[in-house]
């Protein structure tokens, strides 16, 4: 029910904002309510604040340039959402080729660095987490973490993602396969 | 009963994921992403509407190339209105002789006959002062 209402004032920011009413105000007031999730979502997925808070200014600024022209078929969380992950596999892919720039040596540096970054790490346990979260593919580490940590269901993953619902689960499952293998092999 | 299934099975699959992590190692994972600087979500929006300002303002370069754009555009489209208009205007001012009825071409030689006449008249006086003048200096030269 709550999310019915809140969807329903989504709309109507939204249907303000296309009428050019206040314009930014309207903005803002979808910030307000959206950028937490989107933020958390996309640092699971990068690990840094300063690549998280640069993603997240980017998928804003896009959803002011085309907001006018949501047709609101689906909620705005779930495009707000898409725009997110579109983004952030775009930046992940773009770290990737980097990567490979540099010598192997950089590159296992700085995956250590990642690894060992943001405190607190209290055991070993955490560490290897980390690693097992980072070693999945985007897509599927993308589909996790909404599902472990946002608990959306399949339907809502699965637009967010572009893909099918049996193809979400597909995806988690697979998630949840290689962590376990990952974990055992070391 | 769709919602319960769906929580059922999230439950499931939690469960599957505290086997392999327990429940607290997943709870620090999402303390290190909650982590933010400090007023950060306060700043974000005000941030986001400076930068949106940022990008509505246009430079003056900008803005003088747009106007230099738009002249030529128009110095084009006028020139090429007047050039076409000209262009059209003597094409349909041109009639050819065959065009006009001899009927027409008759009234108008009988109308102008005697202009024809004394212009002809005043040009032979002309031809014949000039001729005299030659024959008188042929004379001499004779």
């Amino acid at each position: 029910m709550s999310n019915l209402v809140l969807m329903q004032s989504d709309q109507i920011i939204i249907q303000s904002f296309q009428a050019g009413v206040q314009k930014e105000l309207q903005f803002t007031e979808l910030v307000k309510r959206h950028q937490q999730k989107l933020y958390y979502q996309i640092k699971r997925m990068v690990i840094e604040h300063a690549d998280a808070d640069d993603i997240a200014q980017i998928v804003w600024m896009k959803v002011w340039e085309k907001l006018d022209s949501f047709k609101m078929e689906s909620e705005f969380s779930t495009w707000l959402f898409r725009i997110g992950y579109n983004e952030t596999i775009n930046f992940l892919q773009k770290r990737k080729k980097l990567a490979i720039v540099h010598s192997m040596d950089d590159s296992e540096d700085s995956n250590q660095e990642v690894a060992s970054s943001n405190a607190p790490k209290s055991s070993q346990i955490q560490i290897k987490l980390d690693q097992a979260i980072m070693q999945l593919p985007e897509k599927q580490r993308f589909v996790f973490m909404l599902r472990y940590f946002e608990e959306l269901p399949y339907e809502k993953i699965a637009a967010i993602t572009e893909t099918t619902v049996g193809g979400a689960k597909a995806n988690f499952h697979q998630a949840l396969k290689k962590m376990q293998e990952f974990i055992q092999e070391n | 009963m769709k919602e319960e299934i769906d929580i059922n099975l999230l439950a499931d699959e939690k469960n599957e994921v505290a086997a392999l992590f327990n429940k607290e190692t997943m709870n620090q994972y999402e303390e290190q992403i909650v982590a933010v600087p400090v007023d950060y979500f306060n700043s974000f929006p005000e941030k986001l509407v400076a930068k949106i300002h940022t990008k509505k303002k246009p430079s003056l370069i900008l803005t003088f190339n747009k106007l230099s754009i738009a002249a030529a555009i128009m110095i084009l489209l006028v020139g090429s209105y007047f050039f076409v208009n000209k262009y059209n205007n003597s094409a349909n001012d041109a009639v050819a002789i065959h065009e006009i009825p001899t009927a027409e071409l008759d009234a108008y030689v009988s109308n102008n006959e005697w202009i024809a006449d004394a212009e002809i008249q005043t040009e032979i006086n002309k031809l014949g002062l000039n001729l005299d003048s030659d024959n008188k200096s042929k004379d001499s030269i004779d």
